[in-house]
């Protein structure tokens, strides 16, 4: 498994730009597949040999169907989910820092804690005390323009503030690898475009540029934040293309106004387009199938 | 009710009014007399209104003022009893008993429910027999229990009451646990949390909104045992006023103890609400 060679052969054709000196691989996934039991107690195939190697410090957006799976194969890399089948490496944490955290399109807030209480809760659960976290949170919530709502509640914030909240609950604790699950999916459109500035600021702001797998639907967000766009196929889910997205940085929204930008955009969904379609028939099939078997 | 109480001074202060824009009379108008006041305001004139009739209706002998004592005539008695000294005994009684049943009853739920929420084998084992005591009226256990202890007494009949308390808490804290939010404890997971900090910081305040709810549910079932508890073989207690009441004829002192109890359980429940608001802040406004 740890032999190179065949990881080359395996797949799509490897983009050499992003190969990583001396081999140093964030995230590295061979073969890995999750089946989960369903009501029958048939296996369902969530994920299939899915191979993958993220560079640290790569920025990677991770694009397919609904249902491909993205979203388990993120669990499996965070570890709150086994694979059931391959082999899922993720290299180890720094020594006191968190090996990966993640940002949760339900932005997951706890609701019984103020917004400093909610960003210096990983911190808490290291053990890092209270003085110190604290002054930590207030930091990361100034840096996300929330400075003047450390005491406020979840419920008292916009959806917008309040993944605002759960970016710098992330950053804050200073990990490795960020996992993030369509963070923005459940914004607006403008607030989406503001929270995309910010990620994007937060991220080539850092000295050492941190690995993130991104999970979203949206292929313009993939291309102006990621490194590389990966296309996963519908259900099952497995690795189908990838495209590497080699415009300079530090970007800003100013590239979305470019043909080159949107070219790319559109090469992606060509790729991507009879997938959706597979998964519109197989999803419309399958709630046919359920409503007679229900009968 | 509470809550439409203070809500009702939030007015927000309007502009002059201008006579001569209709529009602008409809705004002020609509802001001094808002729905929520005037629906109080209806309320309580309606039973009010009542309270009248029913005073009337004794004054003028449409009804037997010896059976169906008058409002005023209650309200007289109370004071009475009240400046007699005769009340208290049977206050403090009922609200001792409730108040140790309803600690002890809920503590002993809460701490069952949320370990049978978060560990599957106790919930198997539990379920059951929770589910058994919660749709059998406590109250049947009133002489099992004087059985188990050999006798009547006090600590029984508190240990029936508290069983009633006990049975709606578990079951109101097993769901509030089962009910939080997956992602929250993933997030939890994710971002470091062991089995103890998981329990205290995501799995107890994330249950605390429906067991403060259970905990309205438990008060009313607890009263409603503790009346009936009092009913015999005790000399004491708002239930026993009623009972007693009831037996001599002596309605009068019937109703005395019917207003007690309500006047009680208003009490109780107003206590129930300002720990809420202590313990779920984030739940205000």
């Amino acid at each position: 498994m740890s032999d190179t060679a065949p990881i080359q052969a395996a797949n799509m054709p490897h983009d050499t730009r992003h190969a990583v000196p001396g081999g140093q691989y964030s995230v590295l996934a061979r073969g890995v597949g999750r089946t989960f039991p369903d009501r029958r107690g048939h296996s369902v195939t969530a994920l299939t040999g899915v191979d993958m190697e993220i560079a640290a410090g790569e920025f990677v957006c991770l694009v397919g169907p609904s249902g491909c799976g993205k979203s388990t194969f993120l669990r499996l890399v965070a570890g709150l989910l086994a694979p059931t089948a391959g082999a899922l490496t993720v290299a180890p944490a720094r020594p006191g820092k968190p090996q990966n955290r993640m940002v949760f399109q339900e932005y997951a807030l706890f609701p019984w804690k103020t917004a400093e209480g909610n960003v210096a809760f990983g911190l808490e659960m290291t053990g890092i005390p209270k003085r110190e976290r604290d002054t930590i949170a207030r930091d990361w919530l100034a840096k996300v323009g929330l400075g003047k709502f450390t005491h406020a509640y979840p419920g008292q914030l916009s959806g917008g503030m309040r993944q605002r909240v759960g970016i710098a609950r992330a950053f804050a604790t200073d990990p490795d690898l960020l996992l993030m699950d369509e963070p923005l999916g459940a914004l607006d459109a403008q607030t989406k475009r503001v929270l995309q500035e910010t990620l994007l600021t937060l991220w080539q702001g850092e000295a050492a540029r941190k690995t993130v797998l991104y999970v979203t639907h949206s292929l313009e967000e993939a291309v102006l934040l990621g490194d590389r766009v990966i296309l996963m196929t519908a259900h099952p889910g497995t690795v189908k293309a990838e495209f590497p997205v080699s415009f300079p940085r530090p970007r800003t929204l100013e590239l979305t106004a470019t043909p080159d930008f949107a070219a790319l955009v559109y090469n992606i969904w060509k790729a991507l387009e009879g997938e959706v379609r597979r998964a519109i028939d197989e999803e419309s099939v399958g709630s046919r199938q359920s409503v007679v078997g229900s009968r | 009710m509470i809550d439409a109480a203070t809500d009702a001074p939030i007015v927000t202060p309007e502009p002059a009014p201008t006579p001569t824009s209709a529009p602008t009379r409809r705004a002020v108008s609509s802001a001094r007399f808002s729905p929520v006041r005037s629906d109080a305001v209806l309320s309580l004139a309606f039973a009010a209104l009542l309270l009248a009739l029913w005073q009337i209706a004794v004054t003028t002998k449409v009804i037997d003022g010896r059976l169906w004592p008058a409002p005023l005539a209650i309200l007289g008695a109370i004071w009475q009893m009240t400046r007699d000294g005769e009340l208290y005994p049977h206050v403090l009684a009922t609200l001792g008993r409730t108040l140790a049943a309803f600690v002890a009853g809920s503590v002993a739920g809460i701490v069952l429910g949320l370990l049978m929420g978060t560990v599957r084998i106790l919930r198997a084992l539990f379920d059951p027999i929770i589910a058994a005591l919660s749709v059998l009226p406590k109250i049947t256990l009133l002489p099992l229990v004087y059985l188990a202890f050999g006798g009547y007494g006090e600590l029984p009949r508190i240990v029936t009451v508290a069983i009633g308390v006990f049975a709606v808490m578990t079951i109101t804290a097993m769901g509030a646990v089962r009910q939080i939010d997956g992602v929250l404890i993933e997030a939890a997971r994710n971002f470091g949390a062991q089995r103890g900090q998981l329990f205290w910081h995501v799995l107890l305040p994330g249950s605390l909104p429906s067991i403060m709810s259970g905990l309205r549910v438990a008060l009313a079932t607890g009263l409603l045992v503790v009346i009936a508890a009092e009913f015999t073989y005790t000399q004491s207690g708002l239930g026993f006023l009623v009972w007693s009441g009831w037996n001599t004829l002596a309605t009068t002192t019937m109703f005395v103890g019917l207003v007690c109890i309500a006047l009680l359980g208003v009490l109780l429940t107003f206590a129930l609400n300002l720990l809420e608001r202590v313990l779920l802040p984030w739940k205000r406004g």
